[in-house]
């Protein structure tokens, strides 16, 4: 090889290791934006059936709470946390981190714990892509559907539209056990009690199954009794409790009382 | 919609139907009643199989009524998810019938009104005001009492609902001592 040769060779080596990384970091840089997008859009029609709750000290309180169990994750999310106005029982996790929590889910909370573990799971959805790995898959796999192609333009609309649908469905029962499991590690690293989550879940079973406030929930999540039972094969009883419940009494009852 | 989606609907409206007769639950294990959750008095030994009926909770510890003896048991000795669907599970008296309205009744938000909304951008541009400083959480963790752990992660293999089971000749465990999920996943976050 002449020495022309070899600069040649080096020139073309280094355009393609450019060109590499300008594709990787531009792909990254897209990824974690498209993520963002799927979510906001989701979260904006949510939002629109059901707007934020008037009331600035609850939503403060519900960011200090979920803010606090996200920031020991350190994963690459502005987390935004609401709650919304509706009676129905629901939580939300919106890819690239809005969770949305409606009235009606936050009255049947007695504590802090069980209000950790309820962001906790949503927050174990976000982290595990749960709901943005399905739009990807539709998205390569339903290119015939107009809704899901338009997705890629990024319009609010269109990508409402089609994501909204994942959550009028539901994910798969692995992934809300998934995300039992996920959350209550996370809220347990973050200092909560992990027997809380036990009692949301207490709560859900004896909400009433043909009620239509809890219709949306129950038909998109396993039964709240296997999903305790699978705590439990998990070895959520061996996690240690929380510590200070007692100190995080005052201002929770202050949160309720607002409710 | 496809012929899942409808099934997956016809499914979860016939969930919904379902009642369930009672709050029971079964013994996965042989298990001691005791007196007081965590303590060492037994009130009396109930065979796996047997039903519970579940009182209260506390931590991990529940106060059943069993073969008409009064007692408490780890949760571990207990299959919660054994009673045929609707409303099971442990009467945490939070809820009352009376606390439940109409569908027809309740503000925002069925699946219906959710597909149908147009997108709120202002909504979703009025959470950032509630983000908190980093101080600001720091502050609020410490006066909440809590510490960041450490904790080994919990099992990720699904388990399914473990059949009763004696101890005598079949490898079953103590009383209270449900088997040990094998797998430990790697949950590094």
């Amino acid at each position: 090889m002449t020495i022309g040769e070899g600069r040649m060779v080096k020139g073309m080596a280094l355009s393609l290791l450019m060109v590499s990384l300008i594709c990787f970091s531009g792909q990254a840089a897209f990824a974690a934006t498209d993520e963002e997008n799927v979510g906001n859009a989701a979260a904006a029609k949510i939002l629109a059936a059901a707007p934020l709750v008037k009331d600035a000290a609850v939503q403060e309180y519900l960011n200090l709470v979920g803010n606090g169990i996200a920031a020991g994750l350190q994963l690459p999310y502005r987390w935004r946390f609401g709650l919304i106005e509706s009676d129905h029982v629901n939580a939300f996790a919106l890819p690239g981190g809005v969770i949305l929590v409606t009235r009606g889910m936050a009255r049947l909370i007695s504590n802090e714990d069980e209000l950790a573990y309820v962001l906790s799971h949503e927050i174990a959805h976000v982290a595990r892509k749960h709901h943005y790995k399905v739009v990807q898959r539709q998205r390569l796999a339903a290119k015939a559907n107009t809704a899901l192609e338009s997705m890629g333009d990024g319009s609010l609309k269109d990508l409402a539209g089609a994501s909204a649908q994942i959550y009028a469905r539901g994910l798969d029962k692995s992934a809300e056990f998934e995300a039992d499991r996920l959350g209550v590690e996370i809220m347990t690293r973050a200092g909560y009690d992990p027997a809380a989550a036990l009692g949301v879940l207490d709560t859900l079973a004896n909400v009433d199954g043909g009620d239509g406030k809890a219709e949306w929930l129950f038909a998109t999540h396993p039964q709240p009794t296997q999903r305790i039972d699978q705590l439990v094969n998990a070895g959520i009883a061996d996690l240690p409790p929380g510590k200070g419940m007692t100190s995080r009494a005052p201002r929770f009852g202050n949160f309720r009382a607002r409710l | 919609m496809t012929g899942r989606g409808h099934l997956c609907w016809v499914s979860a409206i016939a969930a919904l139907l379902i009642s369930a007769p009672a709050f029971s639950q079964v013994f996965k294990l042989d298990s001691d009643l005791l007196a007081s959750e965590g303590g060492t008095q037994k009130v009396a030994t109930v065979k796996a199989g047997a039903t519970a009926e579940v009182l209260e909770r506390k931590g991990f510890w529940v106060r059943v009524k069993a073969a008409g003896q009064v007692g408490w048991v780890k949760v571990t000795s207990l299959q919660f998810g054994a009673s045929a669907g609707g409303k099971v599970g442990i009467d945490t008296g939070r809820l009352s019938k009376g606390n439940i309205v109409a569908s027809s009744a309740a503000r925002g938000m069925s699946r219906g009104e959710f597909l149908d909304a147009e997108p709120d951008e202002r909504q979703l541009a009025a959470m950032l005001e509630f983000a908190p400083a980093t101080a600001e959480v720091d502050q609020f963790r410490t006066a909440g009492g809590l510490i960041a752990r450490k904790i080994t992660p919990l099992s990720a293999a699904p388990v399914a609902p473990a059949e009763p089971q004696s101890p005598q000749g079949n490898g079953g465990t103590p009383s209270g001592q449900a088997p040990k999920p094998k797998e430990k996943p790697s949950d590094d976050w």
